[in-house]
Order: structure tokens, then C-alpha cells, then sequence
């Protein structure tokens, strides 16, 4: 303890900071791309993501491993700076976040450890920033609805098995807005919808209401912002449902995957973030910022008989503060912060709660000529144990037009820090065994240890040609690993498997990529990543949840404006194949219906956008998969064929 | 005689204009045009339905690239084996996307892709299968090729064959041979302000 305390007052004492700098690791997607790419969910902005690999399997929510070392769900999501939970049991929902892809100006994505913001990006951060209002009053509303093909159409009438009926939508937003001069507020009410009604799914759904395949999710928000006080400020509400609302069409609930049996269980789910934030200037080289929020999020039964209840009250109090100081040639930051997360459950025999206190600092200075180095720390304390967690990053810019950039990550990762449901059942929380669903957990440490490298090299060929070419390598001990031997019940299609959690897993693996942008015309982008995993060695169980994730993955991207209002965009995605060793079983017992090999994918999407009245509307189509490859991303999850997205925005910028 | 044939189509070919055929500026004007279609092709889809004879409209207008063409198709599909399947109206939804390029003796030759959405009305079915069933839609991509020529003013004869690949689970093609008319005027300035 003496000597991490020890570490840290170093770093105080001698060190400097930044905040955002500016890693070639960090991908940022701007508004421009997601609007030209046709993307209508948040969840779809997975697609747009370099380094990590996603997955879903009933195509709304999607589980994403930040590189390609390691699997892990803990990403965290920033909106505007605030954390907000998109936590339900193991899986997050990245659509509950109450603001439509519409209203992003940026989104900044973490996929190597560093501190941002306040956290640490040992499971990746997707930051989300939204467009300020450029009007005093304005409203957008706007409407999504997407088709995927292999309805039966006429042929209902002449075969006996009619399946896929599945409609991406429709999605409904409206949003108002104010603006003066120092404050700001967007209102909005959002309501998706989509059918998990692809055959793979159903299939194990017997008994299920129909209505309760069809995910129905309300998310109304609202944001005040405001400067004064000596600095800026942000308020935001945000709540999600499934419940029946009486100004909408009757709703479905929403579909929660639950490993442990290998089906999904419709519930309800509810989430409510109030967060607020903001910065004070203390001089004009000197800054505090401050964060606090109170979310909760539930998971509870429907009037559905095939349901469980899971009775899941998560409750986060956060609280952070942080100064920053910056000087001619050192930037430094201290904060901390502390966060209860509580649990309240009839499981448990009473509230458990969580509290993780962090301590944090961030230096960095440009001292040397062409050298920048910073440092970032972090202990965190839970229940007497402590983690630290820390970068030491660097760019050397060998000549002008190339530069080198180096990080290396030692962190730890205390199984409370995770918010899922090996660790509340550690807690006490007996779901599980109440169920009668088996688990047994081995050797399972409250600490997992990573160091991580990544070297990039990042050259600027030409003005408009940008090459960037890297690797990075990792190092795991102590990881625990959830293993099924799933056996399929052909009567139900479902799959049973007892729970193995085993602890003590540990292993290396390396990657490799290399990204190339270029932009020829002013109109016209194209880009192109590959990542190839070198290598991967180490315990069974790691090598074997490496393999769920593709060993190599080239994408190519074409954004073309011929004119200012209108654009034409596409993708080529080619992944490997991935081997789901927990469901090899399967692949025999089932005759083949269900996989534990998801083959090589090869998708090319495009989609084209208008702008008509003076910007007014704006119309998007987008065509993904446009080659028809029937694919699934796993195992059990549903197949996605060609399918056809619409959009059309009615964006009034100043209705008065 | 084939070799003779495949000259007068080099020579017609090489007559060809191949700018595009003319100079144009996105929505500065419409071409409206409506015709008679029948369906000519066979495949397992026919065996339970006659799909023979339609009508079309559309509206189209040049665009950034080549032009745009936004229409509809109608026909009523009987069925071959009543009550087992049921009549339908068939209503297809189209955004074509294609170049037109001009030959000789005022004809234009115009390629081009298409997209859309087609919708099934079934017809009091017999055999009810699922009120889901009623009304079925489904994306169908296609491409095509249009001849036209200028008969005087601004009115035009156009004759072109259009293929459909509709994507229900099984898909099925349909393969048109269409003939009409249209007639081509200025854009309004509010509609080319819209459009813009």
C-alpha cells in the first residue's frame, strides 16, 4: 500500500498532465460518418468500429470486446463525460441510451488502456458527445424502419412452416430544443422496436407470446446545460422502458440472454441515469471538474409465463472530482472518486453494497523536443483490496512527416469492478441456485493482472495519405473463465449446461494492424484496416475464449459527396471464422441446425443520403449485406440476411 | 447473315453519342410516363400464380449522376389452384438509378438498377394461415434496360425489360417487358428549391 501511496505522490510531485490527448489508438467517428453510413441505432455503430469485435444474437443488443487480446464486456460508456450504466446482468444495452445516432457530433472510442476522462480504459470506453444546438428553437423529429428479407410472401400459402417475420423497427424520435446564450436544453422521447423473430430464436421460445419477441424500448431524455458560475455545466436526464405506454402501440418487453441456460427469458427492463457535471476555471491555466450521478437500473418479470424473474435492482451512486493544472511544457491532474454500487434483490438476504473508492492522476509533458510522454495512474480501492492501474505512453516524432507512438499498461482488475453476475453471486445473490441452475466456481482470484504494449507507427505518406501500422501484445494471469458444455434438447430446442467458472486462467497474445487513409478529392474518403492476431498461447480456457473472436478482420470504407446534400457511402467487412468451444457439442446433437463454427464473413453494405429543403429533410436507404451471405455471429444467435434500412428526419433548426 | 447482323449493330454502336445525352442539372426537370406491363418469365412462383399483365407509372428526373426514377407497379395475381391459394394484388415500390444515353434517329438507350419494396394484399384466403399473412412485403432488387424515342415535342414511346428479384424465403424472379409513354416538362422552381 505504502509503496503504490509512494507512486502516486511521484507522480503528483513531478508530474504534469493532459486530458484527451490525442492516442493514434483512439478511433474517432464523426457525425458526418455515421449519418452518410445510414446507421439508425446506437447499436449499429458497432459496425463502425475498428479494433473491436461485436456480436449479438438477436440483433439489438450486442456484447463488444475492445481488442483483440482479450474478451471482456466491461467497456464503459461516457455521454457528454458522464458514465452512464447500460448494465443488465452480464449484457449491456447500448440502445437504452436515450439519444438518437442523429444527435451524436462524435464519438471517441478507447481500445488500449488510458485514463479519460476520469476512467480507466482497461475494457475499452466509447465516449459519446453530442451536437449543441446551433438555433434558439429547434425540433427534429425523425422515423426508422428497416426490412430483412425471407418473409414467406406468397409461399405461406403453399408450404406448412412459415418463419421470419422480422422488421428492424420501426423507430420513432422527436426532439426540442432551446438555446441562448449560455444555456441550452434538448427534450427527447425516442421509441424502438424489432422483432427477434428469426427462426434460431423462436425455435426455443415455444410458449412464449409472440408479442413478447417483438423488444420494446421508450427512452426519453433531457439535457440542461448551462455557463456560468465560472464554468460550464451539464444536467441529464435519461430513462429507458418496455413497459406499455398508453400514446404508443402495445409493447413487447425486452429479450435478456441468460448463458447459464442458453435461451433468452423476455423481461422487463427499466433504466434512469440523473447525472450531472461540469468544469469551474480556477485561473486560466487551472480547471476543477466535478461529476456525480445516481442511476438504476431493474431487471423484472412480465406477465409472461415462460419468464423468469430475475428481480435485479442495481443502484449507482457516483461522485468524482478532479483538478487539472497546466504549464508551459507539463499538463498534470489529480481526481478521485467514489462509487457505490448496490444491489437489492429478494435473493439477497439483505442490500449489498459495493463501495470502490479511485484515486487517479495524469501527467504529461512535451519537455524533450519531439518527445511526449504521459503518465497515467489509477488505484482503486474495494473492501481493503487495492488494484492500481497504470500507462506510460509516449510519441517520438522521428522526422517531420512520421511519428512513433508507444504505450505500455500494467493494470489490475478486481472482480468487484465487474458488474456482472459471477461477481453479485459471490455477493449473495442467489438466483442461480433458487433456479436450480448448477454452477460451480474454481479457484477464482479477486484480482486479475494485465500488462498490455502497443506500438504504432504513423505516417503521413502524402497530405491526404495517412498510413498507421502497429502491434500490440498482452499478457493475462488470473482471468477466470466461464465454461458450458452446452447438451440440445431437441424436444424444446434449448441447451442445458452446468456453470463452470474456472479462476487462475491465464495466457499472452499478440496483434497486428495496419489502417491507410485516404482521401484523393475533397469529396471522396476511403480507408482501410486489417487486424491479424499473431498469436495467442496460454491456459485451455484462454486460447479457447480467444477463439470466439475472428483471428484476423479487414474492413474498407468509401464515403463519396458528389454534392453538398447528397452522399453515397459503402463497407466491405471480411472476419475470420470463430470457434464457439463451449457449444461443440451442439453442432452433432442438433444435426447441424446449430454451429460451434461461425465461417468466414464477407458483407458489403452501402447506403446513399439526401438532403432536401434547404437541409430540412434529410433521407437515408441503406442496403447491408447487400451480397446475401447468411451469416450468424453466434452459435445460437439469430441469422442475418440482406435487409433494407429507411430513414427520413424532419430537422427544423428554427421553427420560430 | 449473323455476321452481317453483328455489323449493322458495331456500325449502329459506333454512331453512338457517347456523352451522355445532354447536359443536365439535377431536378430541372420530370419525365412522367405510364405503361403496360406483362410478365414473361416461368419459374416455380407460376405454378401457383399467373402474374401476366400490369400497369406502370412513374415519375423521373435527372439527378447528380445519370437520373432517378421513382414509380410504382400494379398487377393482380390470379391463382392457378383455388381456394388453396388465394388472388392477390401485387403493388411494387421502385427507385430506379441509372444513365441514359442517346443514339441515333432520336432513340436513348438507358440502363439501369433498381430497388423496392413489393407488397402482397392477399384476397379473402380460404385457407387463413396467420393474420401476419394478409399483407406480405419484401425488398426486391433488380435492374433493367429502357429504349426510348422521341416521337415529337416532348413526348416520348419507351419499350424496356425490367428484372425483379423478389427476397422471400424462397426468392422468386419476375421478368417484365413493358411499353408506354411519357412526356417530359420543366421542373417548377419550388420543386427544384425542394429537391436541392
Amino acid at each position: 500500500m505504502k509503496k503504490y501511496l509512494g507512486v502516486l505522490f511521484f507522480i503528483m510531485v513531478f508530474n504534469y498532465y493532459s486530458q484527451n490527448n490525442n492516442n493514434i489508438n483512439n478511433q474517432i467517428i464523426y457525425a458526418n460518418e455515421i449519418s452518410n453510413s445510414g446507421i439508425k441505432r446506437l447499436s449499429d455503430i458497432f459496425s463502425l468500429i475498428n479494433r473491436w469485435d461485436s456480436y449479438t444474437l438477436d440483433g439489438f443488443r450486442y456484447y463488444s470486446n475492445p481488442n483483440n487480446l482479450i474478451k471482456s464486456q466491461d467497456w464503459i460508456v461516457l455521454l457528454n463525460g458522464q458514465k452512464y450504466s447500460l448494465d443488465f446482468l452480464n449484457l449491456k444495452q447500448l440502445n437504452a441510451l436515450p439519444i438518437t445516432v442523429g444527435q451524436i457530433d462524435s464519438i471517441v472510442i478507447i481500445s488500449t488502456p488510458q485514463l479519460y476522462e476520469g476512467e480507466y480504459a482497461d475494457g475499452g470506453i466509447m465516449a459519446i458527445y453530442t451536437k449543441i444546438p446551433t438555433t434558439e428553437f429547434s425540433a427534429n423529429l425523425r422515423y426508422a424502419t428497416g426490412n430483412e428479407i425471407g418473409d414467406p410472401g406468397p409461399w405461406a400459402y403453399t408450404q406448412s412452416e412459415h418463419v421470419n417475420v422480422e422488421e428492424l423497427g420501426p423507430d420513432h424520435s422527436a426532439s426540442f430544443s432551446y438555446k441562448s446564450e449560455n444555456f441550452y436544453s434538448i427534450l427527447n422521447l425516442i421509441s424502438q422496436t424489432h422483432s427477434a423473430t428469426d427462426r434460431q430464436i423462436t425455435q426455443r421460445q415455444k410458449g412464449v407470446k409472440w408479442k413478447n419477441l417483438g423488444i420494446c424500448l421508450l427512452t426519453p431524455s433531457l439535457t440542461i446545460y448551462f455557463n456560468g458560475l465560472g464554468g460550464k455545466h451539464n444536467l441529464f436526464v435519461g430513462y429507458s422502458t418496455c413497459e406499455d405506454q398508453f400514446f404508443l402501440p402495445p409493447a413487447g418487453s425486452d429479450l435478456i440472454f441468460f448463458e447459464p441456460v442458453g435461451r433468452e427469458f423476455p423481461v422487463m427492463t427499466s433504466s434512469f441515469h440523473l447525472g450531472l457535471n461540469g468544469n469551474i476555471n480556477v485561473s486560466d491555466k487551472s480547471q476543477i471538474k466535478y461529476k456525480a450521478k445516481y442511476s438504476k437500473n431493474k431487471i423484472y418479470e412480465t406477465d409472461d409465463l415462460m419468464t423468469t424473474d430475475f428481480d435485479w435492482n442495481n443502484t449507482k451512486l457516483f461522485a468524482n472530482l478532479e483538478y487539472l493544472k497546466s504549464y508551459d511544457f507539463i499538463n498534470f491532474n489529480i481526481g478521485g472518486s467514489f462509487e457505490q454500487n448496490s444491489l437489492n434483490s429478494k435473493y439477497l438476504k439483505k442490500k449489498e453494497n459495493i463501495n470502490i473508492c479511485k484515486l487517479y492522476c495524469s501527467v504529461n509533458t512535451n519537455l524533450l523536443k519531439d518527445f511526449f510522454i504521459n503518465i497515467d495512474f489509477m488505484s482503486t480501492i474495494i473492501d481493503k483490496h487495492l488494484a492500481i492501474k497504470s500507462t506510460f505512453s509516449s510519441v517520438y516524432t522521428i522526422v517531420r512527416n512520421i511519428s512513433l507512438h508507444y504505450s505500455l499498461s500494467y493494470f489490475e482488475k478486481l472482480l468487484s469492478e465487474e458488474n456482472n453476475i459471477w461477481n453479485w453471486t459471490i455477493q449473495g445473490y442467489d438466483y442461480l441456485k433458487s433456479n436450480s441452475f448448477f454452477y460451480l466456481i474454481y479457484n477464482l482470484s479477486y484480482k486479475q493482472n494485465q500488462i498490455l504494449t502497443d506500438v504504432d507507427l504513423n505516417i503521413h505518406l502524402l497530405e491526404n495519405l495517412k498510413v498507421n501500422i502497429g502491434f500490440n501484445l498482452g499478457w493475462f494471469s488470473n482471468f477466470y473463465y466461464e465454461s458450458y458444455l452446452y447438451k440440445f434438447n431437441d424436444s424444446s430446442f434449448t441447451f442445458n449446461s452446468p456453470a463452470r467458472i474456472f479462476g487462475g486462467v491465464g495466457g499472452n497474445s499478440g496483434a497486428t494492424k495496419i489502417e491507410i487513409i485516404h482521401k484523393p478529392f475533397s469529396n471522396l474518403e476511403h480507408k482501410i484496416f486489417f487486424q491479424y492476431r499473431l498469436f495467442c498461447k496460454g491456459d485451455n480456457s484462454f486460447i479457447r475464449e480467444l477463439k470466439t473472436l475472428p483471428e484476423y478482420k479487414l474492413i474498407y470504407r468509401i464515403n463519396y459527396e458528389p454534392v453538398e446534400n447528397f452522399s453515397l457511402w459503402t463497407m466491405i467487412t471480411y472476419t475470420a471464422a470463430t470457434y464457439w468451444l463451449n457449444f461443440k457439442n451442439v453442432t452433432f446433437e442438433s444435426n447441424g441446425i446449430y454451429k460451434h463454427r461461425m465461417e468466414n464473413i464477407f458483407l458489403w453494405d452501402i447506403a446513399a443520403q439526401k438532403y432536401f429543403w434547404e437541409r430540412k429533410i434529410r433521407v437515408s436507404l441503406s442496403l447491408l449485406n447487400l451480397l446475401n451471405q447468411k451469416y450468424t455471429l453466434h452459435p445460437l444467435g439469430a441469422y442475418h440476411d440482406l435487409s433494407l434500412h429507411f430513414q427520413v428526419e424532419l430537422l427544423l433548426n428554427s421553427i420560430l | 447473315m449473323y455476321k452481317n447482323i453483328f455489323s449493322y449493330i458495331l456500325i449502329y454502336f459506333f454512331c453512338l453519342n457517347l456523352n451522355f445525352a445532354q447536359e443536365k442539372f439535377p431536378f430541372e426537370n420530370i419525365k412522367i410516363g405510364a405503361g403496360y406491363l406483362y410478365n414473361f418469365n416461368k419459374n416455380e412462383f407460376h405454378k401457383y400464380w399467373h402474374s401476366v399483365e400490369g400497369l406502370s407509372g412513374y415519375l423521373q428526373t435527372p439527378f447528380y449522376l445519370g437520373y432517378i426514377r421513382l414509380g410504382l407497379n400494379y398487377s393482380y395475381c390470379v391463382s392457378i389452384d383455388k381456394p388453396a391459394q388465394p388472388d392477390f394484388n401485387y403493388l411494387v415500390a421502385f427507385l430506379d438509378w441509372g444513365e441514359e444515353f442517346e443514339l441515333p434517329l432520336n432513340f436513348k438507350i438507358s440502363p439501369y438498377g433498381k430497388f423496392g419494396m413489393a407488397q402482397m394484399d392477399f384476397i379473402s384466403p380460404e385457407m387463413f394461415v396467420h393474420e401476419g399473412f394478409l399483407i406480405e412485403r419484401e425488398l426486391l432488387l433488380g435492374f433493367g434496360v429502357e429504349l426510348s424515342h422521341k416521337l415529337f415535342d416532348e413526348w416520348y414511346i419507351f419499350s424496356k425489360i425490367d428484372y425483379q428479384k423478389v427476397y422471400f424465403y424462397p426468392s422468386f424472379e419476375l421478368t417484365y417487358f413493358q411499353i408506354g409513354i411519357s412526356h417530359k416538362f420543366e421542373s417548377p422552381n419550388w420543386l427544384m428549391e425542394f429537391m436541392k
